[in-house]
């Protein structure tokens, strides 16, 4: 009975926050998991951050040395247009993501480990064009929709051990899981359609350390495994030429991975009230998003092809992203904090797709931290700029977004409570 | 090539403030800080001097504790007060465990005021702000402990 118990509760907890999760910023990934590291502009390898260390440098962890919990969420506003090679413009149908985090922390006993766990967006992505034209030069008029979410969300149980003074080291193991659906131009007879339900469980982990220099530096780094992600149970819509609407029962997609990821971080305090901070990250999507391939089988109509692969090029770039950050106490009770941050998009110009536009590239972020005897509350504004970027690539059947233009912009809110006891 | 190019100027600038933003502490203005001894030597020379004791129990990987160091330990009036008016002990967790045990201590960092009969008079878990904890150290230096708790004192205070 118990083991059944516990795979049950995980699954049941990713999955009650897997559809909360919504529009990431580095590529898919959040640019820092809770306020105060989005306050930072996502600088925190190097940086104190209670039970936020569990999504970030998991060493961390073993500074907090207490019980804490922490519960946040971030509200994500995307906004994004389309417009189509000899088209008119579309926008984004509005959207809000609520990106929910909680987690626990404690050191274990008199010991020298800390023990945590949480529950936390890893990332995602979504867009819904309603009324695209499909087809401007050749079909006037006709028009469709493109839709997609995906959400990652993850459960890592984390350790954490000081090693000396100055040196502690941690790890956390991921338990991930992810959904997926997407339209694209469902009612485009022969090419277009809809895919419902794609779901996968994945395991990862991370690793950290963080080294205390003196009272002024410290310097971390972590590593990050990389996600195999193979969709599958979904469904698949098509209209077919002389059949109309067939629905596929087995659905899967490969070929789609959460890619590794390297981080290095300094942190520098300055003065007794300003603290800087300073990431370098390195996330490898050239290995992780190359051709993604769905396939569709199991059809309800006999005369429908048994089998249908339907590849999407993408060949994403790997990106370079530089965190800074600020911290300065204003006054005993309250700090704010400013940050930048700016990895370039992943995504190739060739095979730009406005259904996976993940192409914000600078972002600024505001926040600050309210302390209250045990409690803090903090809070943190990021504004990702506007980019916009044109698929160059040839017009044919592997891309049919030639010459579309896709502009990308978000605003998001963080805010996060902790309770130290 | 232009993420590269932003990652050096980023790194310039981050080199750049780290260098211009000259710390100042406490130590650089000839303090000496505070005169911190172990539980023992504090017990020995409380029984000559008669004065409370002031127990910090922290964690020398402990972020909370070095906010508090910095925020409040560092400041110089804080220090000659302390210097001139208690018997400042500190005990690390994981090295005096004894001590920790005695006085029930697992949270880092956590204050106690010890008077010099021996019995305690004040204990505060987490980071102190320096207001509160100046209130704390008149508190216990002017013996007001004697008369009132420490809420009643705090709110005689203008």
């Amino acid at each position: 009975m118990k083991k059944r118990l516990i795979p049950g509760l995980i699954v049941a907890t990713l999955m009650f926050f897997t559809p909360l999760t919504g529009w990431a910023t580095n590529g898919m990934n959040m640019i820092g998991t809770g306020a105060v590291s989005a306050g930072m502009g996502g600088a925190d390898v190097a940086v104190p951050s209670g039970c936020t260390a569990i999504a970030g440098n998991p060493a961390q962890l073993a500074t907090t040395c207490n019980r804490v919990i922490s519960v946040g969420s971030a509200l994500m506003f995307p906004d994004m247009e389309d417009q189509p090679s000899g088209g008119s413009n579309v926008d984004n149908e509005f959207q809000m993501f609520p990106v929910p985090f909680i987690g626990y922390a404690q050191r274990i006993g008199t010991s020298r480990w800390s023990a945590g766990i949480g529950v936390f967006a890893q990332g995602g992505m979504g867009v819904d064009f309603q009324d695209v034209e499909v087809d401007p030069v050749n079909a006037p008029g006709f028009k469709d929709d493109l839709m997609s979410e995906i959400g990652f969300v993850r459960l890592s149980p984390t350790v954490a051990y000081n090693v000396s003074e100055k040196l502690t080291m941690g790890a956390s193991l991921y338990a991930g899981y992810a959904t997926l659906k997407y339209d694209f131009f469902p009612t485009l007879a022969g090419m277009g359609h809809k895919v419902e339900d794609l779901s996968s469980f994945t395991f990862s982990g991370r690793f950290g350390v963080n080294y205390q220099i003196n009272d002024k530096w410290s310097v971390g780094a972590t590593y990050t495994s990389e996600s195999s992600i193979d969709f599958d149970d979904g469904e698949l819509t098509m209209i077919m030429p002389g059949l109309g609407e067939v629905k596929y029962d087995d659905v899967k997609m490969d070929g789609f991975t959460w890619p590794r990821q390297v981080e290095v971080g300094a942190a520098y305090r300055a003065t007794p009230k300003l603290l800087l901070a300073m990431d370098l990250s390195w996330i490898n999507w050239s290995s992780a998003i190359k051709t993604v391939t769905v396939t569709a089988s199991d059809p309800d109509n006999s005369m429908a092809p048994g089998s249908i692969p339907i590849p999407f090029e993408m060949d994403w770039d790997d990106q370079f992203v530089v965190a800074i950050g600020a911290e300065y106490e204003l006054t005993e009770t309250f700090k704010v904090r400013a940050g930048y941050n700016y990895g370039n998009t992943p995504v190739t110009n060739v095979n730009l797709s406005p259904i996976f536009p993940a192409l914000v590239e600078h972002h600024a972020t505001v926040g600050f931290t309210y302390s209250w005897t045990n409690w803090d509350l903090d809070f943190a504004y990021e504004h990702a700029f506007t980019n916009t970027e044109t698929n160059d690539g040839a017009p044919g059947p592997s891309n049919p977004f030639s010459g579309s233009k896709v502009s990308h912009t978000m605003d998001t809110f963080n805010v996060q409570m902790s309770y130290r006891f | 090539m232009q993420g590269i190019k932003l990652i050096l100027i980023a790194l310039a600038a981050f080199v750049t403030l780290t260098i211009f933003t000259v710390p100042v502490t406490a130590g650089e203005h000839g303090e000496q800080g505070v005169h911190w001894l172990t539980y023992e030597q504090g017990l020995e020379k409380q029984q000559e001097l008669k004065k409370p004791l002031l127990l910090f129990f922290h964690l020398s990987y402990c972020y909370r504790c070095k906010d508090m160091e910095r925020r409040v330990y560092k400041d110089s009036k804080v220090i000659s007060f302390i210097n001139q008016n208690f018997i400042p002990v500190i005990v690390d967790l994981d090295k005096e465990k004894q001590t920790a045990k005695r006085f029930e201590v697992t949270y880092t960092p956590t204050h106690i005021f010890i008077t010099p009969d021996g019995s305690t008079a004040l204990r505060e878990k987490d980071v102190i702000t320096k207001s509160r904890f100046e209130r704390m150290l008149e508190y216990m230096a002017t013996g007001k402990y004697k008369t009132m708790n420490f809420d009643t004192y705090e709110k005689c205070q203008p």
